[in-house]
């Protein structure tokens, strides 16, 4: 954790990587009325992973399916070997136990399924700040 | 431009029966040799052939010993193996072949028949891995449709969803909400068919109780109030059947939470699915035990969108909805056979 800790109400720096602009808008939003500070914004994983350097957020919320050279689970790997971040998936793919199995080893704090309404971005949060501040 | 020859590998103990098949197939074929089993897959694995000529009998690793090795090479096990054995040995042939070999060549080699055969196979061999290939290319292109389709869900889940936080009116903000349960009730529908890997059937039971379950934490109902009760019996039903049912159950359930429960007042929701006593019919009941319907319910129905679209989903699933007695809204449908139309 970064000289920022997440205060009485679990808030957190967070750093968004969706290549999908009004779903990276909407997340935002939500993160914010849940009182966490969005820090940044990328849309491919080489971009996520220089502002993860730069920014040091407390938790990465990454979509999978990124467009590039390099897809969210690549992305995660890194910033969580380089940095230490922990990152939280977001992933069209129900069911696909490849990108399952490959998620996995990123050892992300959570997994979020497109679409997902408010409830479950709430309680998906809950469960992934109750881990950082372990 | 010439094309390439096909490429055979041709394994027999015997360097002058090596020699002879080269004589007979060489000026079709390119052709490679190894004295034992062992140093053929060792050439095989550097150099894939297409085909395989095995001689069975061979000192220490025999044919069979040989084709059972390289059947355990991942790279190797595709290729057609033609095993080559004296004539009239019925017992050897019936070995090779319950083996998984691709043919039989008998000695003398007949040079005419054994080309043909060697080509006939060649060719199936072409065939299956044309075959194969278009097959991967649908499943990566169904993968990419289906995360298009979600994809797509979420950008409109999330439109709703930033539309209905700008507005200050509340009617508004309800209808984006509705709009957010009817598109989850789609969303979840998706997510059954990929989990159970077939565009055949879904498990109606398992895909109301998600959209029950879904509308009643969406809706934030305090669980310590309102209860949702659920009796599904097992169901397949088709693509064509589920959708609806699911988007009913999503309108008469919030309808329930929303209206049958003012000030505070606990009770229960209940959601039945049964066969009726023929078997043939099914029955889907949503029933509360709130305040129960306005007295004007004929005319709040004309007002009500909800219920308009209850009663076409209803007329879609093949059923006809029924109100009463209370507040209870019963379907009864005829499951529709759930093989994909041809």
């Amino acid at each position: 954790m970064t000289h920022q800790k997440p205060g009485d109400f679990g808030q957190a720096r967070i750093l968004i990587v969706e290549d999908e602009s009004i779903i990276a808008m909407d997340i935002a939003m939500q993160l914010r009325e849940l009182g966490h500070q969005v820090v940044g914004q990328a849309s491919s994983g080489e971009q996520a992973i220089n502002l993860a350097q730069r920014l040091r957020p407390d938790l990465v919320l990454m979509d999978v399916q990124l467009k590039g050279v390099m897809d969210g689970i690549d992305a995660a790997q890194t910033i969580r070997s380089r940095f230490n971040l922990p990152c939280l998936f977001l992933s069209a793919f129900a069911n696909d136990s490849d990108s399952l199995t490959r998620a996995a080893l990123a050892a992300p704090v959570g997994y979020l399924s497109k679409p997902f309404f408010d409830h479950e971005l709430r309680s998906v949060m809950e469960i992934a700040i109750r881990q950082l501040d372990q | 431009m010439k094309t390439p020859l096909h490429r055979i590998l041709a394994i027999d103990d015997t360097p002058a029966n090596l020699l002879a098949l080269d004589g007979l197939l060489s000026n079709e074929f390119d052709l490679q040799f190894a004295t034992s089993g062992p140093t053929g897959i060792a050439l095989a694995l550097k150099c894939p052939p297409d085909l395989i000529l095995l001689d069975v009998m061979m000192p220490e690793i025999d044919g069979f010993e040989t084709f059972k090795l390289l059947a355990a090479q991942p790279m190797l096990k595709a290729i057609p193996v033609v095993f080559v054995t004296a004539l009239n040995d019925f017992d050897a042939e019936v070995a090779g072949l319950s083996l998984g070999a691709a043919d039989f060549i008998t000695k003398p080699i007949n040079a005419t028949i054994a080309r043909q055969r060697i080509r006939n196979l060649i060719e199936r061999k072409r065939e299956q891995d044309a075959l194969q290939q278009a097959l991967q290319e649908k499943v990566a292109l169904l993968k990419e449709v289906h995360h298009r389709v979600k994809n797509n869900l979420q950008v409109i889940a999330s439109l709703l969803r930033m539309e209905g936080k700008g507005s200050e009116h509340s009617h508004t903000q309800a209808v984006l909400n509705d709009m957010q349960g009817r598109i989850r009730a789609m969303a979840l529908l998706h997510e059954s068919i990929y989990q159970n890997g077939t565009f055949a059937w879904v498990d109606l039971a398992s895909y109301l109780k998600k959209v029950a379950t879904q509308v009643f934490v969406s809706l934030a109902v305090s669980p310590s109030l309102i209860r949702l009760q659920l009796q599904l019996d097992e169901l397949q039903v088709s693509l064509d059947q589920a959708m609806p049912c699911g988007m009913l159950v999503s309108e008469l359930i919030s309808n329930a939470f929303k209206h049958g429960f003012p000030d505070g007042r606990s009770g229960e929701v209940c959601i039945e699915l049964r066969p009726l006593e023929d078997g043939a019919m099914w029955q889907l009941r949503v029933s509360d035990n709130g305040i129960g319907l306005p007295d004007n319910f004929e005319s709040a129905v004309q007002h009500s969108l909800g219920l308009q679209l209850a009663s076409s989903l209803a007329s879609q699933m093949g059923g006809r909805l029924d109100v009463g007695p209370g507040a209870a809204f019963t379907v009864q449908f005829k499951v529709e056979p759930t093989t994909l139309p041809t």
